[in-house]
């Protein structure tokens, strides 16, 4: 008999933001029912809800030479629907919303539709909620959402008349490898480059993180954007540019 | 037997001195590879020597996780000087394995899985390398997650099916028990000044460096020098010994303090 695969959004930060229908099955999956895997912050939130999880841990994946991400994704994709051919429920947690820049989850998806297996998606609040705390974005202009990469080195277009949020301003390689914040400068160069040929070089731009664990408040630093690459920022940051018309959305 | 070969007398008459003239022709070649090597087995003889009776107890009698990392490092410091090591007994009935050829696990990656899975095998042994590819790395990788004591017997070989927790060497010991301060204090371990650290051995860097060595199952530290002199002018008491080193009371007082916390100084009663 096939078993199903459950890939649960358990939310950006503290556990408070785990939705009830992802705590509710966490606290129900251990006993031997599901087998659960999951990176180094989603068990430690997936702990926080039920202390007896026992979760295997994928962290493995990160750590091979010469294997990239998208090719180690790939693996675990293959992987967790085999085990679910074999019959095994599959809890596989990750951090965040699953719907928000999670390749593996992606991939888990359309392998799973290939393989005709059982999938179900508890979808949990992305790192959107939190960053957007730290602007006065409404949402009656609209909202680009794109990775840094996809600006400073694929140089997609941005419509200046809408506001954008440009995410992973620390992550430096297409693969997606997140790095030291020493190593953000060249990343914001590029970007801040790109970004002058678009808009005024005092044009507001806010950088968006979080102060980290344990508490993850949102934080928020305004600055124009000609300053951008003026000092490193945190790994998992986020850029906010508001539209040239409404450039009052980037306040705090 | 293992035992006997790291009792006290065999240490201070032997095996030290066989790793200390290894050392010296080691930095002599600067083949700092096995000074480094060399030095962190010297540094080991001491809490090995101090725990190796209580291990091979509680290995024979109980297959302890703790008693095989000591045990395993005593193994292998025989094996740097060259002297051939027995096999560790092992209990009659090992939980199940596969003896596989390292490129074999690749192709066989879902079956091995799925027996470690449904706990009808908790580690694979190889009897050669698993070839350095990304896949069957992906796979050794699966293979580590889902066999309980994979790592374990990659580690320690046979041994390790019987005690998939046991830890690595370096975080088998923790520190050694604190002391209580007194105007008096007597000397909880050895103190010896060694030519670095492994680490900065490895790298050529031969500075000096004091350890606090322990005869039992507590990690060597390494300590400033200017607290391996307090050590050493202990025995005259506190305020006498500050004054020695020409230290002011409270900064005296402030590394003598660190010293009992680290469990290196006691008071005597």
């Amino acid at each position: 008999m096939t078993g199903r695969i459950c890939i649960v959004g358990l939310g950006p930060a503290r556990p408070e933001h785990m939705t009830v229908e992802a705590t509710t099955l966490l606290r129900q999956a251990s006993g031997g029912k599901w087998r659960c895997y999951g990176l180094a912050h989603a068990r430690e939130l997936a702990l926080a809800a039920n202390p007896e999880l026992q979760i295997k841990k994928l962290d493995y994946l990160y750590a091979i030479e010469g294997v990239s991400r998208p090719t180690a994704y790939a693996d675990l994709a293959k992987q967790l629907c085999r085990k679910a051919k074999a019959g095994h429920h599959i809890l596989y947690l990750v951090a965040g919303s699953p719907l928000f820049y999670n390749d593996a989850a992606l991939l888990i998806r359309r392998e799973a539709k290939r393989q005709g297996i059982t999938l179900q998606l508890v979808t949990g609040m992305s790192f959107v909620d939190i960053v957007l705390q730290g602007v006065h974005w409404t949402g009656h202009n609209g909202l680009q959402l794109y990775s840094a990469w996809n600006i400073a080195k694929d140089h997609l277009p941005l419509n200046r008349e809408v506001p954008a949020l440009l995410c992973q301003l620390g992550e430096f390689s297409s693969g997606g490898e997140a790095i030291e914040t020493s190593g953000s400068n060249a990343m914001l160069v590029m970007l801040r480059d790109q970004l002058l040929s678009l808009y005024p070089s005092d044009h507001p731009i806010s950088i968006l993180h979080s102060s980290g664990p344990p508490d993850y408040h949102s934080l928020s630093t305004k600055m124009p954007l000609n300053a951008l690459a003026n000092r490193p920022v945190p790994v998992y940051s986020n850029l906010f540019i508001p539209s040239l018309s409404h450039p009052e959305e980037a306040d705090e | 037997m293992i035992v006997e070969f790291f009792n006290q007398s065999q240490l201070d008459h032997y095996i030290r001195p066989l790793l200390q003239k290894k050392l010296e022709a080691a930095l002599a070649d600067s083949d700092f590879k096995t000074a480094s090597e060399t030095l962190a087995a010297f540094i080991d003889t001491w809490p090995i020597g101090g725990s190796i009776d209580i291990a091979w107890n509680r290995w024979i009698h109980g297959w302890d996780e703790l008693a095989l990392t000591t045990l395993n490092r005593a193994s292998e410091i025989m094996s740097l000087l060259e002297i051939e090591s027995p096999d560790l007994p092992l209990p009659d009935n090992l939980p199940p394995y596969e003896r596989i050829d390292g490129i074999e696990l690749e192709s066989r990656r879902e079956e091995l899985c799925e027996k470690a899975i449904q706990n009808q095998i908790v580690a694979v042994l190889f009897n050669s390398p698993v070839p350095n590819t990304p896949n069957a790395q992906l796979a050794l990788g699966e293979l580590r997650m889902e066999a309980s004591a994979q790592l374990a017997t990659e580690r320690f070989g046979l041994a390790g099916l019987v005690a998939p927790y046991a830890p690595i060497w370096e975080r088998a010991f923790g520190a050694a028990p604190p002391g209580k301060m007194g105007e008096k204090l007597r000397k909880m371990c050895d103190l010896a000044v060694l030519p670095g650290t492994p680490k900065r051995l490895a790298k050529g860097e031969t500075t000096p460096v004091a350890w606090l060595l322990w005869n039992g199952p507590a990690k060597p530290l390494p300590i400033a020098n200017v607290a391996a002199e307090l050590m050493r002018k202990a025995h005259l008491g506190c305020e006498k010994a500050i004054e020695e080193m020409g230290l002011s009371p409270d900064r005296g007082r402030e590394i003598i303090s660190e010293l009992v916390l680290l469990g290196a100084l006691d008071r005597i009663n």
